[in-house]
């Protein structure tokens, strides 16, 4: 029995491990605050930095940091940590840094050590002019070189990145975006065997199909609600105008008329054949809503309307250890639980037949 | 086999327009349709604004459609059909509803935006496009209602079910028209040139070629 069901245990066994990998694993360090996050060129200042995810106080081999700016790269006299989580580096700021009266420089900051990697918080100093413009003033803290030495980038243990925006929420990557796959391989799923019972008209096609669609529907509906969760905490509102969630839930309706479809037809093969032809059109019309419509507009997905796509959520390392599991293993529960209602099915309807 | 298909829709395209203009029910019935619902609008809004008179005008148009080609298949009773059934191939029987229901729905598209910018004016900057996308989201509408009916039809002639069938499917079809028309508005920032135009002429294609490989299998009955 095991032997037969490998693939149903082989599902379980990776949901099982996306949830845990999923939600266990920790993000990794990023910088979350600076203070003072202003100064004068030429003035010393002692800059706090607050961190999180980090264990500068536990493992600081190799503790540097650095201001960066256009071809400028300023070295700390003094850092020290003080916390696992905060830092504190003193720079010197030139004066000559600001070259003409009345503009600001944003400078970069980067921290890092051996053991977390290197840290960037993006124009984060903000440099205003000094109050004596001092002429071709060097100050020697400034190393001329335009980049930092950088012992490691990445952390030495292994995490998920940590970007801004997401947070923590990175992890629904694992279920948000794992529901839709399911759901869409199943609707392929059901629209094939339409094909197929149109050709040699047995019934077995058209259960098959119409369980599909049942379980996609239950799949895109976790799908939308996922995402909907994912967008309040991501984009601040519960249903922000975007193409591929209007597509989405358009779709939702497509395959919710197909099942009212199915329940008006009283003849079977007369509802077979008939929602196996709707099934062909819904199918073609899902696609272009959900994938080529936002790919050709503005969009706020990933992927989609001129952002990045996967490549930017760091699935070239460490999410992709959890994420290709994580969709095998949905797909194959989704399978299951079609292959459950379809037993249900062919029992209702081997009883149909003998009565 | 292709002059026979030719001759088959000809004629029954023939015999659809008779009986239409004997009776001239199902087209009556359309333009009033369209034509207060035009009226009720003007009644309700005296306005100009390009948004919002671009949209009413499809919303106007998306439910005249669905009217109109519903008369389509609906209408016709069970002797009938079995009748045509023994002596016409599917192809041609759907190609003439088809063709039937584009030329009434083409027709009424032209009455309408007639009468709308009669009474709400017509701030269109490129009206030759404007016609254009009108003519082809006629087109359009009119092929996938038509599929749909035949549909309903084999389901015990439900309008409610065209409709719950029909919508989600035109919506995406509403979407590249509004922008396209959008686009030739007054006002319009978007410029959406020939992009949507392609959009909606492949659609036109794959909904047709797609209906008519799979309309056999409605047919059979």
């Amino acid at each position: 029995m095991i032997y037969k069901n490998w693939w149903k245990w082989t599902g379980f066994i990776l949901v099982m491990y996306t949830v845990i990998a999923g939600l266990a694993i920790p993000l990794g360090p990023g910088i979350a605050s600076i203070t003072p996050a202003s100064t004068r060129a030429g003035d010393t200042v002692r800059i706090q930095i607050h961190t999180v995810n980090a264990h500068f106080l536990k493992h600081p081999a190799g503790l540097q940091a650095g201001l960066l700016g256009t071809s400028i790269a300023i070295k700390p006299f003094q850092i020290r940590s003080l916390a696992n989580n905060q830092l504190e580096a003193a720079f010197v700021i030139p004066s000559a840094l600001i070259r003409s009266r009345g503009t600001v420089n944003l400078l970069d900051l980067e921290v890092g050590s051996d053991y977390d990697g290197m840290l960037i918080y993006r124009q984060s100093l903000e440099v205003l002019p000094d109050t004596v413009f001092l002429n071709g003033h060097k100050s020697s803290a400034i190393i001329s070189q335009a980049k930092l030495e950088v012992h490691k980038v990445t952390p030495a243990w292994f995490n998920f990145p940590y970007r801004t925006i997401v947070y923590e929420s990175i992890r629904n990557l694992y279920f948000h975006v794992c529901m839709w796959f399911a759901m869409i391989t199943l609707f392929f799923v059901s629209v094939v065997y339409s094909v197929r019972y149109l050709k040699n008209g047995s019934p077995k096609d058209d259960r098959i199909a119409a369980e599909s669609i049942n379980v996609g529907v239950f799949f895109g509906i976790l799908g939308l609600i996922t995402g909907t969760i994912w967008a309040k905490f991501t984009w601040g509102d519960w249903w922000p105008n975007d193409a591929k969630l209007n597509g989405t839930l358009i779709s939702m309706l497509l395959y919710l008329a197909y099942i009212i479809l199915r329940n008006s037809l009283e003849e079977e093969q007369r509802r077979a054949r008939i929602s196996a032809v709707y099934n062909i059109f819904a199918f073609p019309m899902m696609f272009v809503l959900i994938i080529v419509l936002p790919r050709l507009t503005d969009s706020l997905h990933p992927g989609n309307g001129g952002n990045p796509g996967f490549s930017s959520y760091d699935l070239d390392s460490h999410m992709r250890f959890v994420f290709y599991p994580a969709c095998i293993g949905w797909i194959l529960i989704a399978v299951w639980l079609v292959t459950l209602r379809l037993r249900m099915r062919t029992i209702e309807y081997k009883i149909e037949d003998e009565i | 086999m292709q002059i026979n298909l030719f001759r088959e829709t000809w004629t029954l395209l023939k015999k659809e327009a008779v009986l239409e203009w004997r009776t001239k029910n199902s087209i009556q019935a359309i333009l009033i349709y369209a034509l207060s619902t035009v009226f009720v609008c003007y009644w309700a809004l005296h306005t100009t604004e390009p948004p919002v008179w671009n949209a009413l005008f499809w919303v106007i148009m998306v439910f005249s459609s669905i009217n109109a080609a519903a008369k389509s298949f609906m209408q016709e009773n069970q002797a009938r059909q079995l009748y045509l059934f023994t002596m016409a191939s599917p192809q041609a029987m759907f190609i003439s509803k088809l063709i039937f229901s584009s030329v009434i729905m083409v027709v009424l598209t032209l009455c309408s935006i007639f009468l709308y910018s009669l009474l709400l004016g017509f701030p269109v900057i490129y009206p030759d496009k404007y016609l254009l996308c009108l003519v082809m989201g006629a087109l359009n509408l009119s092929a996938i209602f038509t599929l749909l009916s035949a549909i309903a039809s084999r389901a015990g002639n439900n309008m409610t079910l065209l409709s719950i069938l029909g919508l989600p499917l035109v919506l995406p079809v509403i979407f590249i028209l509004i922008r396209f028309s959008a686009s030739t508005l007054m006002g319009a920032v978007l410029m959406s040139g020939s992009r949507d135009l392609i959009a909606l002429a492949m659609l036109y294609i794959i909904i047709v070629g797609t209906s008519l490989l799979v309309f056999p299998y409605i047919w059979r009955d």
